[in-house]
């Protein structure tokens, strides 16, 4: 679909089959907490269904649910106010791991994903749309509405966090120490 | 001047070092809750029937838009009222100014003709005051 001007159940079934994931996962890692995703992921896509008919094109769509699901996302991470060493095994459970990860550990996985929950959340955003999204830095930047300098510092600061975090548990995944 | 840890390990910026290229193995989409998509559809559906079933209570108390030059409009006739409102006070006392200079003029006249009646009687020998 080039321009939406309607989204009916057959688009609208198309577009949850192609980003549903996507959509789900940033909200998942935002947030950390299953439910809130969910509710997260349902309300965007419902978002989508009323005002589709301003996005252009998919890369439009695209970048409008990322954007979207990020702020939504953040807004549940705040009012939750959820501490970030809270327990991240509610939803590391195999299903939801990737089932075509042969070959990873999942347990290298899940510590991770525990310790990404323990990072500020300017930084934990900008970890995920980048090595989750495969997003550059401007992207991103552009994204969020924020300085490239900021997004490159928030990247930066919370890479070396999580090699420092991992390094007291897998000190064979810091470089130098292999 | 020691670089950051992440700037030693990683030259080039663009290419990922191994940890980062672990990040992104480990952050790869995760499956949705399998009864999300229907959830969608079926929400999506409902809201749509409500929408083309309510009444929208905006509509009903709703007053279509007054024209531009509505304004001006309204603005010229409280002009025009204030001045001919004006006029109309105006006359009324020139009115009345005419009147009580009427009615005092009447009553000149009445006075000089009783003091004329007045001194032909007493000519005549009639004395009024007696």
């Amino acid at each position: 679909v080039s321009v939406l001007m309607t989204l009916d159940t057959t688009d609208f079934r198309r577009m949850i089959e192609t980003h549903q994931r996507m959509v789900f996962s940033l909200a998942l890692r935002v947030t950390g907490e299953y439910g809130a995703a969910e509710e997260v992921a349902q309300d965007v896509f419902m978002e989508l269904h009323r005002g589709a008919e301003k996005l252009e094109s998919e890369d439009h769509v695209r970048f409008w649910l990322r954007r979207v699901t990020v702020h939504r996302a953040t807004d549940a991470l705040r009012k939750r106010a959820r501490q970030p060493e809270a327990e991240a095994e509610e939803w590391m459970d195999e299903q939801y791991v990737e089932d075509n990860s042969e070959g990873l550990n999942a347990a290298l996985a899940a510590l991770l994903e525990e310790l990404l929950r323990t990072l500020p959340e300017a930084m934990r955003i900008a970890i995920v749309l980048r090595y989750q999204e495969d997003m550059l830095p401007g992207e991103i930047a552009e994204l969020l509405a924020q300085p490239l300098a900021t997004v490159k510092s928030n990247l930066q600061r919370g890479l070396q966090l999580l090699r420092r975090k991992s390094a007291v548990t897998m000190k064979e995944y810091v470089r130098g120490q292999a | 001047v020691d670089k950051p840890d992440d700037l030693k390990d990683n030259p080039q910026p663009d290419a990922l070092d191994p940890f980062e290229q672990q990040l992104k193995r480990s952050f790869g989409h995760v499956n949705a809750p399998e009864n999300m998509m229907q959830f969608l559809l079926l929400a999506a559906e409902a809201e749509k029937r409500r929408q083309s079933k309510a009444p929208r209570l905006g509509k009903i108390f709703a007053f279509p838009k007054p024209p531009m030059w509505l304004g001006g409009a309204i603005a010229a006739v409280l002009v025009m009222g204030a001045l001919l409102g004006g006029e109309h006070v105006h006359r009324l006392h020139q009115r009345e100014a005419l009147a009580e200079m009427q009615f005092n003029t009447a009553t000149r006249i009445t006075d000089r003709t009783l003091e004329h009646v007045r001194e032909q009687m007493q000519r005549a020998g009639v004395q009024l005051d007696q």
